[in-house]
C-alpha cells in the first residue's frame, strides 16, 4: 500500500515525485546554493513568529496600562 | 450542569421534534427577536486588533509548523529506502501506522480539550512532537521509524489538528468563525509551500538527520514559546468577550434580555446525546465522504495517471496545482460562510467535488487531470472550516472538541479503508471507473445531506438559544487555560 506517495491533505506526506519536481523547478528558477535557500525561508520562519509574539506582547501591555 | 437549571434526561430524537428537543431538555431563555450578537458585525470599539487574532496567528504557526513537517516525510523516503535497505512498501508501514492512530487519537484528544481546556493539550502536543522530530536523527531502522512517526509524533499530531486548534477559534469567535477557521486552516497548505523546501535544501546542504534536529529545535524554541505566551482557552481566561465585544456591549444584550449568553439549539448535556439529532450525523457521514474521497485520491492520483499513460512528474505537478488551489479556496470559502448558511456551502463543496470526480470518468486521461485538480482544488480543504463551524453553531461549545475529535476520526478512519477498497477495485477491474463513480455517488450524497440540514431552525446563528450565564459559568467543560 504506498501510503508515503499521499500529497498535501491535511498532514499527510508530500509525494515523494512532487518534492522532486518541485526542488528541479526551484533550482531552475531561482538557481541558488541549497544554503542560501535555506537562510532565505529561515527567515521567514524565524519571522513570523517573532513579529507575532512581540505584537502580542504590545497590546497586552497597552490593555493592562488602560486598564482601570 | 449548572445550579439553576437541572436537566431532564433528554428523550430521543425520533419522539421530539428536533427544533423543541433542545428547547424540551434544557432551562432556556429564547429571545424573542433574532439576537443581536449574531445578526450583523458588531466594531471593535477599541481600535485595538483583537486578542483572538494573535490566538490564530499562533495556531497558525503551530499547524505550519506540524502539518509542513510531517509532510515532509515523503522528501526522506528514497534515502532512507538505500541507507537501511528497506523497500517503500516497509517505510509504508510506519506511514499507515501514523495515519491510523492519527485518526484514533482525535476523540482521546477532544475529551481532554473538553475537560480541562485546549492551552494545555496544544503545548503538550507540540513539546512531545518537538522532542520526537529530534529524536528521529537517531532512528537507525523501520521499526524505529514506525515506532517515532507512526505511533510518537502522529498521535502528539492529534492535539494540533484542525479539530482541536478549531476549538480555540469557535470560543474566541461567534460571528467570525468561518473566516477565523479558514486561516487556522490554510496554515497547513502555507507549512507545505514552506516547511517541504526548508527541509529539502536543509537535506540537500547537511544529511536528513540534521533536518529533523532543525524542525524539532524550531518547534520546541519557536513554537512552543509562541503557544505559551499567546494562546489561552477562552476569552474568559483573560476577561475578554468572544469577537471582542465589550462589557458594555455585552451589558446592552444583557438588559434587552437577560444576563445570558448563546449557545448552540442542540446543546446537550452529554456528548452521546449529540447523535440523537440528526445534524451530528447528517455532518459525520458527510464528512467520511470527505475522508473516502481525499485519501483515495491522494494515494491513487499517480497510479491513475499511469494508467492514463500520463507521466508521474505530471500527476505531480497537477496534484500540486490542486494543493495551492485549495489553500485559497478554504480562506475565500471560509470568509463567506460567515455571511450565508454554512450548509449550503458544504452542500455545493461536495457536489463539485462530486462533479471533480465525473470528470476523470467522463474525460480522456490529460483533460481529466487538469480538471480534476482545479475543480477538485476548490473543494479540497474547504469542508474543514465549514464542518467545525457548523457544528459548533449547532451543538455550541460544551463538547466541542469530542464532537470533532469523533467525525475527524471517522473522516480518517473512512480515508483508510477506502485507500485499500480503491487499490482492491483497480486490482479487480483493472480500472478506476467503478471507484471513482462511487465516489462520485458518495459525494453526491454528501452534498445533498449537508444541504438538507436545518441550518436555519438548528444554528445559534439563526436561531439563537440563551442560557443563564451563571448556569453557564457552573458548567465545567472547557475550562482551564
Amino acid at each position: 500500500m504506498p501510503l508515503p506517495r499521499t500529497v498535501l491533505h491535511h498532514a499527510e506526506s508530500i509525494d515523494p515525485t512532487l518534492a522532486e519536481w518541485i526542488r528541479h523547478k526551484i533550482d531552475d528558477i531561482l538557481g541558488l546554493e541549497p544554503g542560501t535557500i535555506v537562510a532565505l525561508l529561515g527567515i521567514v520562519i524565524l519571522a513570523f513568529p517573532v513579529w507575532l509574539g512581540i505584537s502580542a506582547a504590545r497590546q497586552r501591555r497597552r490593555e493592562e496600562v488602560e486598564a482601570p | 450542569m449548572g445550579t439553576t437549571a437541572t436537566p431532564e434526561v433528554p428523550r430521543p430524537c425520533s419522539e421530539v421534534p428536533l427544533a423543541r428537543y433542545a428547547v424540551s431538555s434544557f432551562a432556556y431563555v429564547i429571545p424573542e427577536s433574532p439576537a443581536p450578537f449574531v445578526t450583523a458585525e458588531q466594531p471593535q470599539s477599541s481600535g485595538q486588533t483583537f486578542y483572538g487574532w494573535y490566538i490564530v496567528g499562533a495556531l497558525f504557526f503551530a499547524t505550519l509548523l506540524v502539518v509542513g513537517t510531517r509532510q515532509a516525510f515523503g522528501v526522506f523516503v528514497e534515502t532512507w529506502e538505500e541507507e537501511w535497505e528497506v523497500s517503500v512498501g516497509a517505510i509504508s508501514v510506519a506511514a499507515s501506522v501514523g495515519w491510523l492512530l492519527n485518526g484514533i487519537s482525535q476523540p482521546f484528544f477532544g475529551r481532554m480539550v473538553d475537560r480541562i481546556g485546549g492551552r494545555p493539550v496544544v503545548l503538550a502536543s507540540m513539546t512531545i512532537m518537538g522532542v520526537a522530530f529530534i529524536a528521529m536523527a537517531f532512528v537507525s531502522n523501520v521499526w524505529m521509524l514506525a515506532l517515532l512517526y507512526g505511533v510518537i509524533i502522529s498521535w502528539a499530531a492529534g492535539g494540533i489538528s484542525p479539530s482541536m486548534t478549531g476549538v480555540f477559534v469557535v470560543r474566541w469567535f461567534q460571528r467570525q468563525r468561518g473566516t477565523a477557521m479558514s486561516l487556522l486552516v490554510s496554515g497547513g497548505s502555507v507549512g507545505g509551500l514552506v516547511l517541504i523546501p526548508f527541509l529539502t535544501y536543509l537535506f540537500l546542504a547537511t544529511n536528513w538527520q540534521t533536518a529533523w534536529v532543525v524542525a524539532g529545535v524550531i518547534t520546541l524554541v519557536l513554537g512552543v514559546p509562541l503557544l505559551w505566551g499567546i494562546v489561552r482557552s477562552d476569552p474568559s481566561d483573560m476577561g475578554l468577550h468572544p469577537d471582542g465585544d465589550t462589557d458594555e456591549e455585552v451589558a446592552e444584550r444583557a438588559a434587552s434580555g437577560t444576563d445570558a449568553v448563546p449557545i448552540g439549539p442542540l446543546d446537550a448535556a452529554r456528548w452521546q446525546d449529540s447523535y440523537r439529532s440528526a445534524p451530528m450525523w447528517q455532518l459525520s457521514i458527510a464528512y467520511v465522504v470527505c475522508g473516502i474521497t481525499t485519501a483515495s485520491i491522494a494515494v491513487h492520483f499517480v497510479r491513475w495517471a499511469g494508467d492514463e499513460d500520463i507521466s508521474p512528474g505530471t500527476a505531480a505537478l497537477a496534484f500540486g496545482l490542486l494543493s495551492g488551489i485549495n489553500a485559497a479556496s478554504v480562506l475565500f470559502i471560509g470568509s463567506i460562510s460567515d455571511r450565508m448558511q454554512r450548509k449550503t456551502l458544504l452542500g455545493a463543496v461536495y457536489l463539485i467535488r462530486a462533479a471533480a470526480f465525473v470528470a476523470l470518468i467522463a474525460l480522456p486521461g490529460p483533460a481529466a487531470l487538469w480538471t480534476f485538480a482545479i475543480v477538485g482544488g476548490a473543494s479540497w480543504l474547504a469542508t474543514v472550516p465549514l464542518t467545525t463551524s457548523l457544528t459548533a453553531d449547532v451543538y455550541g461549545l460544551r463538547h466541542i472538541g469530542m464532537l470533532g475529535g469523533l467525525t475527524l476520526m471517522a473522516h480518517q478512519l473512512g480515508g483508510a479503508l477506502a485507500v485499500v477498497l480503491f487499490g482492491l477495485a483497480f486490482d479487480a477491474w483493472g480500472s478506476y471507473d467503478i471507484p471513482f463513480a462511487v465516489g462520485a455517488i458518495t459525494l453526491v450524497g454528501a452534498g445533498l445531506l449537508s444541504l438538507t440540514i436545518r441550518e436555519r431552525q438548528l444554528s445559534a446563528r439563526y436561531a439563537p438559544v440563551l442560557r443563564a450565564r451563571t448556569d453557564l459559568e457552573a458548567t465545567p467543560a472547557g475550562g482551564g487555560g
